[in-house]
């Protein structure tokens, strides 16, 4: 049995166990992510109730043998993240991502402090949501490993050039080649998501393909209900938001 | 070899919200032992709302009938809809407040992360609803969850793109509640939010 005590981390999912507990998926910055059971936490009486929530910072402590650990403490360690309207659906959007990408007992320190970053940001409203999932997905797949060189081209190592023209190959990298088609982005748009830039108007839809490529090949044939939300709603969106 | 019929009666009755094997036990002994009216009564009742309940074609909160109570009523307003998650919450409106408008009953609310989408709530119905019958304002009442919060975006944008106006139930401070027991999120979002005194 091990005990771990106070670790920063986040909600990622929960969902009601039995008549007043819920299973949590917590993402701990030391430990990645892991199942956790929180007895009680619905009920009236519980000091967790309303706790357990998506967007909290928390702290928690829990005890394990096995698959799952049990919860045995749980404490705000700072203000809720007030995600509204669509910038809530693109948190959505990043659990999902942890939920399906990455690995359980794995842990990934960068993608949570990428985490406090994204949501940070789409609770502030400052820059476009599409540039902060940009940057999250980007901080996502690097953290994880398996991101391709943003740097230099897969052929012969060459910088990777503004005005060249590079093909995908998410296991391999940006390879040039000399005509445009599917697959194929530009190197301002690679340079573009490279350095994080936020005022990219030109390049945001050519950035989205990209990173949505390297996502969908992780994914491996797994579909995100959230994109899928982000993408179909009705009615004018804010826009830019879109994964 | 059939099921005893006393454990068979223990085991139906946890399936109630609450109910473990004790409760259970306490349940049906009482029936057997000094209500067997009560026991009938409720086997009749439980029968008949199995079969006769249905959801109502227009807002889908429970009814017997085609059309609900509610919707069938002419004394209600058709120009405000009151958009909720449960039939629970279609009557803790009707207990606790004066609304004269019609409601919309999701019966869950969207969770993408669990697979439940926009299709699974009924909302191609709800709007069919906001196009053929001339409402002016959504009051959107789902709960103050992640869900419920995703949900309501949701439905402003449904509302929107018809040019429907939305309202959403004002979140803050119990009344009666002291502020230094109400819990962090709420006091912070009651305190953002505060409002003119009038």
């Amino acid at each position: 049995m091990s005990r771990v005590e106070h670790q920063p981390g986040w909600v990622v999912h929960r969902r009601p166990w039995r008549e007043t507990s819920l299973l949590v998926e917590f993402f701990a910055r030391e430990h990645g992510r892991i199942g956790l059971v929180a007895k009680g936490a619905r009920s009236a009486r519980s000091p967790w109730r309303g706790l357990a929530e998506p967007f909290v910072p928390l702290s928690a402590s829990w005890s394990r043998r096995g698959e799952m650990g049990t919860l045995t403490g749980l404490e705000p360690a700072g203000d809720r993240h007030a995600l509204a309207g669509r910038a809530l659906w693109c948190g959505l959007y990043v659990n999902e991502l942890l939920l399906r990408l990455l690995e359980r007992d794995d842990p990934h320190p960068t993608v949570f402090d990428a985490c406090e970053a994204v949501f940070r940001g789409l609770a502030g409203g400052d820059e476009p949501q599409s540039m902060l999932l940009r940057r999250f997905e980007l901080a996502l797949l690097s953290g994880m490993g398996v991101a391709p060189d943003f740097d230099f081209d897969a052929a012969g190592g060459d910088a990777i050039r503004p005005d060249g023209l590079y093909h995908l190959q998410p296991e391999v990298g940006f390879v040039p080649v000399e005509r445009g088609g599917a697959g194929v982005f530009r190197g301002a748009a690679i340079r573009a998501l490279a350095a994080g830039s936020t005022d990219q108007r030109e390049t945001a839809r050519e950035m989205r393909e990209l990173m949505r490529t390297l996502i969908d090949h992780h994914l491996a044939g797994r579909e995100l209900a959230t994109r899928r939300l982000l993408a179909g709603a009705k009615g004018k969106s804010t826009g830019g938001s879109d994964s | 070899m059939s099921a005893d019929p006393f454990d068979e009666l223990l085991e139906a009755l946890r399936c109630l919200p609450g109910v473990g094997a004790r409760s259970a036990q306490r349940m049906a002994l009482q029936l057997l032992e000094r209500d067997r009216d009560g026991g009938r009564r409720l086997a009749d009742a439980l029968a008949t709302a199995m079969r006769d309940i249905r959801r109502c074609r227009r807002c889908r909160n429970f009814t017997s009938d085609e059309e609900c109570r509610i919707c069938r009523s002419d004394r209600r307003s058709s120009e405000v809809l009151c958009v909720v998650e449960s039939p629970g919450d279609v009557l803790a409106i009707e207990a606790a407040t004066a609304f004269d408008g019609r409601y919309f009953v999701l019966l869950g609310r969207l969770s993408p992360l669990d697979g439940i989408g926009p299709e699974d709530l009924g909302l191609d119905l709800l709007g069919e609803r906001l196009d053929e019958e001339g409402v002016a304002e959504i009051i959107i009442a789902t709960n103050t969850t992640v869900e419920g919060e995703a949900t309501a975006q949701y439905l402003r944008e449904m509302a929107e793109s018809r040019s429907i106006r939305t309202s959403r139930l004002a979140q803050g401070v119990p009344l009666g509640g002291e502020l230094e027991h109400t819990d962090r999120s709420t006091l912070a979002h009651a305190f953002s939010s505060r409002l003119p005194m009038r």
